[in-house]
C-alpha cells in the first residue's frame, strides 16, 4: 500500500518549540504527516520495540528525523548513535536540530553520521524561514533510493 | 617321501600282475612240483628286491643328508664363495658374502660382481678379470668390497673353474668361475699400525739426534712430523704457565697441498679464552673431538683463524706441571686412540730434548744476564762486608740517581750511607746490623740526598753467614719509593677530605657487608660503616650498628630487600627508589650501590618536604582541573538553557504578529501566554543560577550542627506541601551531628525532601523517612519516599544541571545539582537508590565524621 504523505518524526523536550516548528511547517503546505516525542527514551521506544509489534495503531515509518540533542532521560547523541546502530534506519535522513552551537556537539554528530547539523535561530524570521528551506530540501529536492523510500516521487 | 614311493611301488605291482596275465603260457604248462619250485625262487626274488629297495632308500636319505651339510658349508663357512659367469655376472653366491656386502641372501644374484667393488678398484679387477676367468689358478687379487651400510672391507680373493653346472635344472656345459673371498681388513689394519709404530720410532729418534741451532727449531721439526703422522693438516704448540694461566703461542702449523705455512708469532691469553686448550689443561689428558661442533665459536683459535673440523690435543706434563698443550687437527678420518698415544709419547720425548736444549742454552747466558741486570738497574743493588770493617764491596751505578753520590764515593766512604739516613730512621738499620732484625721484611727509609732532597726507599735485605753462622755481610736491594710515598701521602689527604665529607654531609650513608648461604643466596648483610647522618636520620647508633647485621637489629627486615641488596652486592647491580617510613612518616630517596663484590654501599636522604609540596602540587592542579571541567560544563548548560526559552519568546512574538493580524484572539491570547510562561522560566533559571554559584562560597562560619533540629526546620517549611498531600513523615531521634555550615546543610535536606514530595506520584500511603548513622569515618544521612522511583539507567544523570527526567514537571532541574555541590563542598559524596519506577528512592549524602573534621582546620580538606 502506498503511503501518500512524508513522515517526519521530530524528538523535542520543549513543547513551545515543537509547537513552534510544527506551526512553520503548516505555513507552507508539506504534504507531510509530524510525529512528536518528548525525551530519548520515547524515541528509541518507538523506534525499535513499536516497531517490531505489527498492528499497532499509530506506528508509522519515519521519512525524517528531527533530533533535538539535550533531551530529558537519553540524549539525542545516544538516540542517534542507537539509530545509526541499526540497519532498518541505515538510510533514514537525522538532521540535528538544537539550541547548542558547541564544536564538540557537532563533531560528535557529525561522527555519528547525523546527516545535517542545524542550530535554531533565535529570530523568528529566520526560525520560519529554516523550517520551509528544511521541508523543500529535504521533501521535494533530495532524492531517496526507491527500496526503501517506495512511496517518495 | 613315503606316499610317493608307496604309489610307485603299487604301480610296479600292478604292471607286474598285468604282465603275468597276458604270459598265459607261462607256467600253465608246468608240473606242480615245478611249479612250487619256481614260485619259491620268485619269493627269493622278491625278498632280494624288497631289500634292493631299502638300500635304495637308505642312500637317498644320505645324500639328502650331505647336501645339508654341503649347503651349510657353503652358506655359512667364513669364507665368501661365489659363482660367476664369464660376464662376471653373479649366479649364485653365499650368506658369507651377502654379508661382507650388506645384502640379503639371494638379493645379488644376477648383479655384476663388479659393482660390489670400491670405485678405487673397479678398473684394476675388470683389466684382470678376463685372465682371471680363463685361467684361475694361484692368482689372488687383494681389492676393497663396499659395503651397503658399514664401512669398506679389504679382501683377497681365489678362483677356481667350475667345468659342469646345473643351472635351473637345464644340464649345460657353461664356464662358470667359483671365486672365494677373504676378508683380510684387520689384518691390513694390523700391518698399517706396526708400519706407523716404526714411522713414529724412527721420527723421535731423530729428535734425539737433530742438532738445532735453537729450541723452537727442534719443536718445528717435530711438530711437521707429528703432522704427517697423523695426517692432520694443522697443528699447533702452545706454551703453558701454571702460575700465571697464561698461554703463549710457540708455533702453529699449517699444511694445504703439501705447503707448509708457518707462523711463530707470540701471543698470549688467559685460559678462560682459551677454549679447548684450557678444556684439555682442566683434564690434564689428551682429548680427541672427531665432530667438532660445526659453527661453533670455539672452533677457531686465538692464533689463528682455521676452521676446526677434527682435533687432537694433549698435554705436556714435566714435574706434574703442566708445560705446554700441543695438539693436532683436521684429520681426514678420525683420530684413534692409537694416534693420541703415540702423539703423545712423540711430543712428549721431544718437549724434554727442547727443555733440555733451552735450559743450556740459559745457563750460559744467565750469569752475563745478571751482572748486566744488576748495572742497568733502576734499583740500587749493593753488598756490604761487616768483617772486619764494613765497607761496600758492590754498589750499582743507579746509586747517583738516588743520593745523589756515585759508587766510587760510596767505596771511598763506608759511613757515607749511613750518615745520608735521616737521624730518625737510622734505629731500623742498627737494628739490622746488631740485632739482626728485619731481614724477613722490606724495610723503609729516608734519605737525604746530596742536593737536599728527602728520598724514600724501600730496600730487601739478605743476610750472608759464615761457616760459623756469623753475620757477616749484608746483600740488599733498594727501591726509590718517593713518588710512591708522595702519592700515599695524598691519598692519605684526599681520604682525609672524604671522611670530613663522609661526616658532614647530609645524606646518609652506610657500607655493608653482604652474607650469603652455602649456596651463594644473600641471607643478611652486616654493617660496616655509617655516618653521623645516617644515625641521625635513622635515630640508630652507630655503636649499636657497626659490626652487626641487619637481621639482629631488625629482625623484621623483609627478606625481599635483603635479596635485593644482594642483587646490588653480587652481581653490581644499582638501586634507586624513594621509600616512606610509616614509624618516622618520612619520604626517603634511596640510592644503593656496590663498591666492590660482595660490598654494598647505601646512601640516602629526607625527601619530605619536597614529596609533601608535591603531593599538595598534584592535589591542586587535580583540583584546578576538576573545577574547569565543571565551569565548562556549567556554561555549555547556561548558554543552552537559556537560549532555549528566548528562541521560545522570540518565535511565539512572531506568531503572535501574525495572529493579531489575521484577528485571531483566541491564537493571540495563547501565544501571549507562552511567552510569559518561557519569561518567567528564565527568571527561575537565573535565580537557580545565581544559587547555584553562591554554594562555592561559605556562606556561614562552619559550626557545630544538632542535624534534629536543622531537619524540623527544613520540614516546617514544606509543611504546606506535606500536608496537602497527607504524607506521613518520620524523622530518626538520634540523627548524628555534624559540623558544617548550617545553612547549606538546612538547604540539603530541604531539597531532598522536596524533591520526595515532588515525586510521590499517586501513593495511597505517602511516606518519607529522615535517617542517618555514624561510621568510623563518615556520618551518612538518607531521605526515602515510597513515591514513583527512579529508573538505575538514570541515577547519575539526574544530579547534572538543568536535567529534568520529566520536562512537564516544575522547577528548573537544579535541586539535586545543588545538593550535590553543597555536599561535595563538606568533603561528602551524594547518590540515589532506586529499584525503579514505582519502587521508591532513597538519597543519601554522607560527610566526614565529626571527629576527624574536629581535628583539622575545616579550609585544609
Amino acid at each position: 500500500m502506498r503511503k501518500q504523505l512524508f513522515n517526519i518524526l521530530m524528538i523535542e523536550d520543549s513543547l513551545d518549540h515543537a509547537e513552534l516548528i510544527r506551526r512553520s511547517f503548516q505555513e507552507y503546505h508539506f504534504p507531510h504527516h509530524l510525529i512528536h516525542l518528548e525525551d530519548g527514551e520515547a524515541a528509541i521506544n518507538y523506534l525499535f520495540k513499536m516497531k517490531n509489534q505489527p498492528n499497532v495503531d499509530g506506528f508509522l515509518l519515519p521519512d525524517l528525523i528531527l533530533l533535538d540533542l539535550r533531551l530529558p532521560k537519553i540524549d539525542g547523541i545516544d538516540v542517534l548513535k542507537e539509530i545509526r546502530r541499526n540497519p532498518d534506519y541505515n538510510f533514514t535522513p537525522v538532521v540535528i536540530l538544537t539550541t547548542s552551537n558547541q564544536s564538540s556537539d557537532i563533531e560528535q554528530a557529525y561522527q555519528h553520521h547525523a546527516n545535517s547539523y542545524l542550530v535554531k535561530p533565535l529570530e523568528y524570521d529566520n526560525f520560519t524561514r529554516l523550517m520551509k528551506d528544511l521541508g523543500l530540501y529535504w521533501l521535494n529536492w533530495n532524492q531517496y533510493p526507491l527500496r526503501f523510500y517506495p512511496h517518495n516521487p | 617321501m613315503t606316499g610317493k614311493e608307496g604309489s610307485e611301488s603299487m604301480d610296479l605291482r600292478r604292471t607286474a600282475e598285468e604282465r603275468l596275465k597276458t604270459s598265459p603260457t607261462f607256467g600253465s604248462n608246468l608240473p606242480r612240483s615245478e611249479m612250487e619250485r619256481v614260485i619259491h625262487d620268485l619269493q627269493v626274488h622278491q625278498v632280494e628286491l624288497q631289500i634292493q629297495n631299502e638300500e635304495l632308500i637308505r642312500i637317498s636319505q644320505e645324500l639328502e643328508e650331505a647336501r645339508r651339510q654341503w649347503y651349510n658349508l657353503f652358506n655359512l663357512a667364513p669364507i665368501g664363495y661365489l659363482v660367476v659367469d664369464s660376464a662376471g655376472i653373479i649366479i649364485r653366491s653365499n650368506a658369507t658374502f651377502c654379508r661382507m656386502v650388506g645384502f640379503e641372501l639371494g638379493k645379488v644374484e644376477l648383479h655384476p660382481f663388479v659393482s660390489f667393488i670400491h670405485p678405487s678398484g673397479q678398473a684394476e679387477f675388470l683389466g684382470r678379470f678376463r685372465a682371471f676367468f680363463r685361467n684361475p689358478e694361484r692368482k689372488i687379487i687383494e681389492t676393497t668390497l663396499i659395503h651397503s651400510q658399514k664401512k669398506s672391507i679389504t679382501v683377497q680373493m681365489e678362483g677356481a673353474l667350475l667345468q659342469e653346472t646345473i643351472i635351473a635344472g637345464h644340464s649345460q656345459e657353461v664356464p662358470q668361475l667359483l671365486i672365494t673371498i677373504r676378508d683380510i681388513t684387520e689384518k691390513k689394519i694390523a700391518e698399517e699400525e706396526v708400519r706407523h709404530n716404526q714411522a713414529w720410532l724412527t721420527s723421535q729418534l731423530e729428535i734425539y739426534n737433530l742438532q738445532p741451532q735453537h729450541g723452537s727449531d727442534l719443536l718445528k721439526y717435530a711438530l711437521q712430523k707429528a703432522l704427517f703422522l697423523t695426517e692432520s693438516k694443522y697443528g699447533f704448540i702452545y706454551q703453558y704457565n701454571e702460575n700465571t694461566r697464561l698461554f703463549t703461542s710457540i708455533i702453529c702449523m699449517s699444511e694445504a697441498d703439501g705447503q707448509l705455512g708457518v707462523n711463530e708469532q707470540k701471543k698470549s691469553f688467559r685460559i678462560d679464552e682459551s677454549g679447548v686448550l684450557g678444556e684439555t689443561v682442566y683434564r690434564r689428558e689428551a682429548l680427541f673431538a672427531n665432530y667438532f661442533p660445526a659453527e661453533d665459536d670455539e672452533r677457531r683459535y686465538p692464533c689463528d683463524a682455521i676452521t676446526i673440523t677434527r682435533l687432537l690435543t694433549v698435554p705436556i706434563i714435566v714435574d706434574k706441571k703442566i708445560a705446554a698443550v700441543v695438539g693436532v687437527a683436521n684429520k681426514e678420518e678420525e683420530y684413534s686412540l692409537s694416534d693420541s698415544r703415540q702423539f703423545q709419547l712423540f711430543m712428549k720425548s721431544a718437549w724434554s730434548v727442547y727443555d733440555q736444549f733451552v735450559t743450556n742454552e740459559a745457563l750460559t747466558i744467565s750469569e752475563a744476564r745478571y751482572r748486566q741486570l744488576a748495572e742497568n738497574s733502576q734499583d740500587l743493588i749493593y753488598r756490604i762486608d761487616l768483617i772486619p770493617e764494613p765497607r761496600f764491596s758492590y754498589v750499582s751505578p743507579s746509586a747517583i740517581t738516588i743520593t745523589g753520590y756515585s759508587p766510587e764515593d760510596h767505596y771511598n766512604d763506608p759511613d757515607l750511607g749511613y750518615k745520608l739516613i735521616l737521624p730518625e730512621d737510622r734505629h731500623i738499620l742498627d737494628e739490622l746490623k746488631i740485632a739482626g732484625k728485619g731481614f724477613d721484611q722490606p724495610i723503609v727509609l729516608r734519605w737525604r740526598r746530596k742536593d737536599g732532597q728527602v728520598v724514600w726507599t724501600e730496600q730487601r735485605n739478605t743476610a750472608i753467614f759464615d761457616a760459623q753462622k756469623n753475620l757477616v755481610a749484608i746483600e740488599g736491594i733498594a727501591r726509590d719509593i718517593t713518588q710512591r710515598k708522595m702519592s700515599e701521602e695524598q691519598l692519605r689527604q684526599s681520604e682525609m677530605r672524604f671522611r670530613m665529607l663522609f661526616d658532614t654531609m647530609l645524606e646518609g650513608f652506610a657500607l655493608h657487608e653482604i652474607i650469603c648461604d652455602s649456596a651463594g643466596n644473600p641471607i643478611d648483610y652486616r654493617f660496616l660503616e655509617v655516618n653521623p647522618a645516617f644515625e641521625q636520620l635513622t635515630g640508630l647508633r652507630r655503636e649499636q650498628l657497626i659490626g652487626r647485621t641487619v637481621l639482629e637489629i631488625l629482625p623484621a627486615t623483609e627478606p625481599e630487600w635483603i635479596r635485593r641488596y644482594g642483587d646490588v652486592a653480587l652481581n653490581g647491580k644499582r638501586l634507586y627508589f624513594e621509600d616512606y617510613s610509616r614509624e618516622l612518616n618520612k619520604f626517603y630517596q634511596v640510592t644503593a650501590y656496590s663498591t666492590e663484590q660482595n660490598y654494598f654501599a647505601v646512601i640516602f636522604s629526607d625527601i619530605t618536604q619536597r614529596k609533601l609540596i608535591e603531593k599538595e602540587k598534584e592535589r591542586l592542579i587535580t583540583e584546578l582541573e576538576s573545577r574547569n571541567a565543571e565551569l565548562e560544563r556549567f556554561t555549555y548548560t547556561v548558554s543552552h538553557d537559556l537560549k532555549s526559552p528566548l528562541i521560545t519568546i522570540k518565535g511565539f512574538l512572531g506568531l503572535l504578529e501574525k495572529a493579531l493580524y489575521a484577528g485571531d484572539i483566541n491564537q493571540a491570547h495563547a501565544d501571549i501566554q507562552r511567552i510569559g510562561n518561557a519569561a518567567d522560566k528564565m527568571k527561575y533559571l537565573l535565580d537557580d543560577l545565581l544559587e547555584l554559584s553562591r554554594v562555592g562560597r561559605m556562606a556561614n562560619p562552619p559550626a557545630l550542627i544538632k542535624t534534629e533540629n536543622l531537619v524540623k526546620e527544613a520540614l516546617e517549611m514544606l509543611s504546606g506541601m506535606i500536608n496537602e498531600k497527607g504524607i506521613q513523615i518520620y524523622v530518626d531521634p538520634d540523627l548524628p551531628e555534624v559540623y558544617g555550615d548550617k545553612a547549606r546543610i538546612q538547604e540539603v535536606f530541604q531539597n531532598l525532601i522536596e524533591n520526595a514530595v515532588k515525586y510521590m506520584g499517586n501513593q495511597p500511603s505517602p511516606r518519607i523517612q529522615i535517617e542517618g548513622k555514624q561510621t568510623e569515618d563518615e556520618v551518612i544521612f538518607f531521605v526515602r519516599d515510597n513515591g514513583i522511583g527512579i529508573d538505575p539507567r538514570y541515577h547519575s544523570k539526574i544530579f547534572g544541571l538543568f536535567e529534568k527526567l520529566d520536562s512537564h514537571s516544575d522547577g528548573s532541574g537544579v535541586g539535586l545539582t545543588l545538593v550535590k555541590r553543597i555536599v561535595e563542598f563538606h568533603g561528602g559524596r551524594v547518590w540515589v537508590e532506586s529499584e525503579g519506577k514505582g519502587k521508591g528512592s532513597t538519597f543519601y549524602f554522607s560527610l566526614p565524621a565529626l571527629s576527624r573534621q574536629a581535628l583539622k582546620n575545616p579550609e585544609e580538606k
